[in-house]
């Protein structure tokens, strides 16, 4: 009955994310169909002509390519590095005929299989369904909330076998999941290209291109199933994971976070690791490798297991047989060992004496605490907010890189000017570049005359070639005068054009500043606010004192704005850590001075509009995004009056989706990034405006400011 | 500058383009790195380099190359012919190619895409380095492929398709990311594994300017022997040697050249020695002066081996072949010969190995026997032309060629067989 116990919320979640993941589908396909006619790069599958002739060709072209792979793994047997006795390599070869000789007899068939295509090109359809079963493991993990802990535990049937039951409630929840993800998708697909499902499930699977490397003989209805199976599988496995990271950490914060970093550490390696590394098994049987497309089916590959060749899919059911056997191993440990109240019996181990003392010290520590410190108890220790603090400040901390980058010559010429002449042209800097100029002139003159006298055989042809070796090891001053002399033609301009002073400023290190976007960094920064800010008024819900605090005049309106200055106060020290380390890490690396200087001495703001240095901007700049941030916080904090935190998070993390999807290399979607509004710097630079970055600032002060309003009105009435 | 000067430098340029190419070998211009007067840097400019690399040095510098004195170096001593060298002494000039005991490694470019090639020294074939029967080596996915484009992108990695080395089982190849890391790329013997092996070092490949950012990379000289590889990072204000031992993390600075317009380029590993050549251009720049000196790498120890020898060289048994602007000098290294074996009437690019000098000349290479009596110049199909040589070692000698056809020019990588030569008959082929 468990199954039954998932909420209606939850429920219509699940129909809500159903519906999103339809109208991307269509929406993703209009999309691709409009690319395709604009810029004509991204072909566009349709089923015209020119599809049925490749089509065609391909179908009659697929027994002659599986005879050329047997005959290359033929031929390749005679190449010495190919053919070590006992290696991989030849292994392989022999696997790759022997699978190749199982398929020369399948005959695929032509046939419309455009809607096949584009229902395994939608690889979004994985992450709605990833979502989808997070939401079903939360709902798998309440009784701690409900307080029925003690009283599970105590009875025969609420312990190892009401982890069983629960577990078989996501497998069956899964399974609807993803069957109605998978076949909705695959009708709104037919119906959508006009696809007949039924008319191509006897055809051999091969007669879709995409699965011309596929060696199993099967059709495309048994291939349909098997997917559908693995699909399930990997569902169920992804909420199990979640279900027991959430099961065995009592604090949806630190779970949610080790999610996030699971997901994180997933992406990376998927990212890093190539996939002919030595190490390559991880990369296979990586989840996100198996979810981010279908190339587990249709990529052919062998992996070296002690010299053997080995299909990659073995590895993958293995490792996901092996993941799902340990999970559901350690749910039921924890599930039978874990009592929720711990023994009162006399301690004599002398460290767990002392683990209890500072215990009882933190337990009483809230009762000597004013109202402010209270709070912040309760959202750093409480709700384990320090340990979100230190892991950011940690990650910043470990992106520090503080070595120097070997510098060109040319760049080496640039620092030294700089170091000497900054600031306003001067006769000095003038004449150095003026020297310089005339040096590199009279060295091309005298280029000219030394071919000419080499030409008519007067010079000697080591003394031709040293001369003209140097002649061409003078390239770094010709860059740096380049260089040089677009900056100084451009600060004339300035002064000509805006009456502006410009200096001669140092752009490198300006150019990180202002130009470089952390979306990684700042993407840490949001999920941190969001994660600390989401219980601030959720945990008053939570352990039931909403009411009796709300029931004063000073709990209504005091302890609001107590709150929020705290959460506003620590949004401020992360934000004032990071952009500390970043300026430091930026001015040791690359340098940054010039802070007096106009701030249209930069080139690339040259559109500010008003006169101010460049210290000025920078600080400006930072308070914008300080702004930015703020808004944020007070825009969670609100929503944590309405909703519980988990629901806040969730809630919260909408506005991160477009910036996750971004990341994670989605195209598209980076242009309603929260992340473009958080790295100013680059946005403004890209929009070359100030203005446009003002309104948008403004907007998103407009919805502080709002949300600050409306969590007022709901907290302060009774 | 008026641009009727670049235009003529152009012609210039474009007429001595063979002359160029000599002059490159002659003087190394990859590792060259100048300095003006005008222009150098403060000491404690200088000394920045040492907090750039950020790790440990074991400093065997030298800033005056004036206290070398020519000294003997007897190479019989180090018994380097039955050294179990962790890599095959071959004749290959600017790890155009890499040698194993199983045949060549090298690249080729096809298209838009770039890829690792190997010949087999048995049958003489030539395939992609990718394991995959099912592969057809046209596209990315081919083991062979290596991402060259990362101009767009900030994750991505260029590969240095100048340069493949060969040791201990390994292929090593460069590679390098947006950021300026660079890296020592190995791939095992028949390309199933690849993996970013080690970093080397870190610098900055983009240009800022007004206009935006410009990418700039230049290709450092490299060589791997007896478990350290040794690189010169280009156009360092002090050129130096560095080396670090494989798989490690450590840099040590075997030689560096503090001074006004240093030469330090061309590494060549035999035995237990790396040779390298360091000099100093004269203040008109019309003249250099430098040697070959040796860097033994059990001991520390480098020693000036040959002065006045700034073009190519060659170790050959306890030998020493370099080019003056006259021709090809044997000197043995036990100090009982001084010689020119060949004349020549300019720097000469060439190879040796025990039986043959192998010189580059118009369009083709010119074979001596090792007292330098000449024996033959390869055949020549009527459509191909050889434009740049890359040597080999007993059994092969390679270079990159054009074939003409109508009037589209393709290149080749050719090759000649040297068991062929005792036969007076030597003849061009393509590599199939």
């Amino acid at each position: 009955m468990e199954w039954r116990k998932v909420s209606k919320n939850t429920i219509v979640l699940l129909i809500s994310i159903f519906f999103i993941q339809s109208f991307f589908f269509l929406y993703s396909l209009n999309i691709k169909e409009e690319r395709s006619h604009i810029f004509g790069a991204e072909p566009y599958i349709q089923y015209n002509d020119e599809y049925k002739e490749k089509n065609k060709q391909y179908v009659e072209g697929y027994h002659k390519s599986i005879v050329d792979i047997i005959e290359r793994a033929e031929s390749m047997g005679g190449i010495s590095i190919f053919a070590t006795q006992d290696s991989f390599s030849q292994s392989n070869l022999e696997k790759t005929k022997r699978d190749y000789e199982s398929v020369l007899d399948v005959q695929p068939v032509a046939f419309d299989d455009v809607f096949l295509k584009h229902y395994f090109d939608f690889n979004y359809i994985n992450l709605f369904v990833a979502i989808g079963c997070v939401f079903i493991a939360l709902s798998m993990v309440d009784s701690k909330k409900k307080g029925l802990r003690s009283i599970l535990h105590s009875s025969c049937n609420g312990r190892g076998r009401l982890v069983l039951s629960k577990l078989l409630a996501m497998l069956k929840w899964d399974t609807i999941i993803v069957l109605v993800f998978y076949i909705g998708n695959l009708i709104i697909s037919a119906f959508k290209f006009e696809g007949n499902i039924l008319g191509c499930l006897c055809f051999p699977i091969q007669s879709v291109s995409y699965f011309s490397k596929f060696p199993y003989e099967m059709s495309i209805g048994y291939f349909l199933l098997l997917y559908l199976l693995f699909k399930i599988f990997l569902a169920f496995i992804v909420s199990l994971i979640a279900w027991l990271i959430m099961y065995c950490i009592d604090n949806t914060i630190i779970s949610i976070g080790v999610i996030g970093l699971i997901c994180a550490t997933m992406y990376i390696v998927d990212k890093v690791i190539g996939t002919n590394s030595p190490i390559n098994h991880i990369k296979f049987c990586n989840i996100w490798y198996l979810f981010k497309d279908i190339s587990v089916f249709t990529e052919y590959k062998n992996l070296n297991w002690f010299e053997n060749a080995v299909n990659k899919n073995i590895f993958i059911y293995f490792s996901l047989a092996s993941i799902s056997v340990v999970c559901i191993a350690i749910g039921l440990i924890v599930g039978i060992k874990r009592y929720p109240c711990s023994s009162r019996t006399k301690n004599n181990n002398s460290i767990l004496r002392f683990i209890s003392k500072i215990k009882r010290f933190v337990i009483s520590l809230p009762e000597k605490l004013s109202v402010g410190m209270l709070e912040l108890y309760k959202i750093f220790i409480k709700q384990k907010g320090i340990i979100v603090v230190v892991l950011l400040v940690g990650l910043w901390i470990n992106q520090i890189d503080l070595e120097q980058i070997k510098r060109t010559k040319d760049q080496d010429l640039y620092y030294d000017f700089m170091e000497k002449y900054e600031g306003v042209k001067d006769e000095k800097s003038e004449k150095y570049i003026s020297d310089l100029e005339k040096m590199l002139s009279d060295l091309d003159l005298q280029y000219e005359l030394l071919s000419a006298e080499y030409e008519a055989g007067r010079l000697t042809s080591d003394e031709w070639f040293n001369w003209n070796s140097m002649y061409i090891n003078f390239e770094s001053e010709r860059i740096f005068l380049k260089q040089i002399k677009e900056q100084s033609d451009y600060l004339s301009n300035l002064k000509n054009d805006k009456d502006i002073e410009g200096w001669y400023v140092n752009i490198y290190g300006y150019n990180h500043l202002f130009a470089t976007n952390d979306s990684y960094g700042n993407m840490a920064l949001i999920f941190s606010i969001i994660l600390i800010c989401s219980g601030l008024f959720a945990v008053e819900k939570k352990s039931g004192t909403e009411k009796i605090i709300r029931g004063s005049s000073e709990g209504r309106f005091k302890l609001f704005y107590i709150k929020l200055k705290i959460v506003v106060i620590s949004t401020v020290f992360m934000f004032g850590i990071g952009t500390v380390i970043e300026i430091l890490t930026i001015d040791k690396v690359y340098g940054l001075s010039g802070w007096n200087a106009p701030v249209q001495s930069i080139h690339m703001l040259s559109f500010v509009p008003f006169e101010c240095s460049v210290g000025t901007f920078v600080f400006i700049l930072y308070l914008a995004k300080l702004f930015v941030l703020i808004c944020l916080t007070v825009f969670v904090s609100s929503i944590s009056i309405w909703l519980e935190q988990k629901k806040t998070i969730f809630a919260s993390f909408i506005l991160c989706a477009p910036s996750l999807l971004g990341l994670v290399g989605f195209s598209g979607f980076e242009n309603y990034s929260i992340i473009s509004v958080m790295s100013i710097g680059p946005m403004m630079i890209r929009l070359g405006s100030i203005f446009i970055m003002l309104s948008v600032i403004g907007v998103i002060g407009a919805i502080g400011v709002i949300s600050l309003l409306s969590g007022y009105r709901k907290w302060c009435n009774t | 500058m008026s641009l009727s000067l670049y235009k003529y430098i152009g012609s210039v340029i474009y007429k001595e383009r063979k002359r160029a190419m000599r002059k490159r070998l002659v003087l190394g211009l990859l590792g060259v790195s100048l300095l003006l007067s005008a222009c150098s840097k403060s000491d404690g400019k200088k000394d920045r380099t040492e907090e750039q690399i950020g790790q440990t040095f074991d400093t065997v510098s030298e800033t005056d190359l004036g206290n070398y004195k020519e000294e003997l170096l007897d190479l019989s001593k180090y018994d380097i012919e039955n050294d179990e060298s962790d890599e095959t002494i071959d004749g290959i000039i600017w790890n155009q190619m890499a040698i194993s005991d199983k045949g060549y490694y090298y690249w080729v470019m096809s298209g838009q895409y770039d890829f690792l090639y190997f010949m087999d020294k048995a049958t003489g074939k030539s395939v992609p380095l990718c394991n995959r029967p099912d592969c057809e080596h046209i596209d990315e996915n081919c083991n062979a492929y290596y991402k060259t484009v990362i101009h767009s992108s900030a994750d991505g990695v260029e590969f240095d398709r100048n340069r493949v080395l060969f040791c201990d089982g390994f292929v090593y190849i460069l590679g390098h990311d947006f950021d300026g890391e660079h890296y020592l790329y190995r791939i095992s013997e028949d390309g199933s594994k690849q993996e970013q092996y080690m970093r080397l070092y870190k610098k900055e490949l983009t240009q800022t300017g007004s206009e935006g950012q410009s990418m700039t990379y230049a290709t450092p000289e490299i060589c791997i022997h007896k478990g350290y590889v040794y690189f010169i990072i280009p156009r360092e204000t002090v050129p130096t040697i560095y080396r670090m031992q494989l798989g490690s993390e450590n840099v040590e600075k075997v030689f560096e050249l503090k001074t006004e317009r240093p030469n330090l380029y061309r590494m060549l590993p035999y035995g237990d020695f790396i040779f390298f050549q360091a000099g100093i251009f004269s203040e008109d720049y019309l003249d250099v002066d430098g040697g070959i000196f040796a860097y033994n790498v059990t001991n520390g120890e480098i020693k000036l081996v040959k002065s006045e020898a700034i073009s190519a060289y060659k170790v050959v048994d306890n030998s020493l072949y370099y080019a003056k602007s006259d021709g090809v000098y044997r000197f043995a290294m036990d100090g009982t010969l001084d010689e020119r074996i060949v004349e020549y009437e300019e720097y000469p690019i060439f190879s040796a190995d025990e039986k043959y000098i192998y010189i580059e000349g118009d369009n083709n290479i010119i074979i001596y026997d090792i007292n330098g009596d000449y024996i033959l110049t390869p055949q020549l199909s009527d459509n191909l032309e050889i434009i740049d040589t890359y040597f080999g070692d007993s059994k092969y000698i390679f270079a990159k060629g054009y074939e003409t056809v109508g009037t589209d020019k393709k290149s080749y990588r050719v090759y000649i067989d040297v068991s062929q030569i005792e036969n007076g008959k030597v003849l061009w082929q393509k590599i199939n």
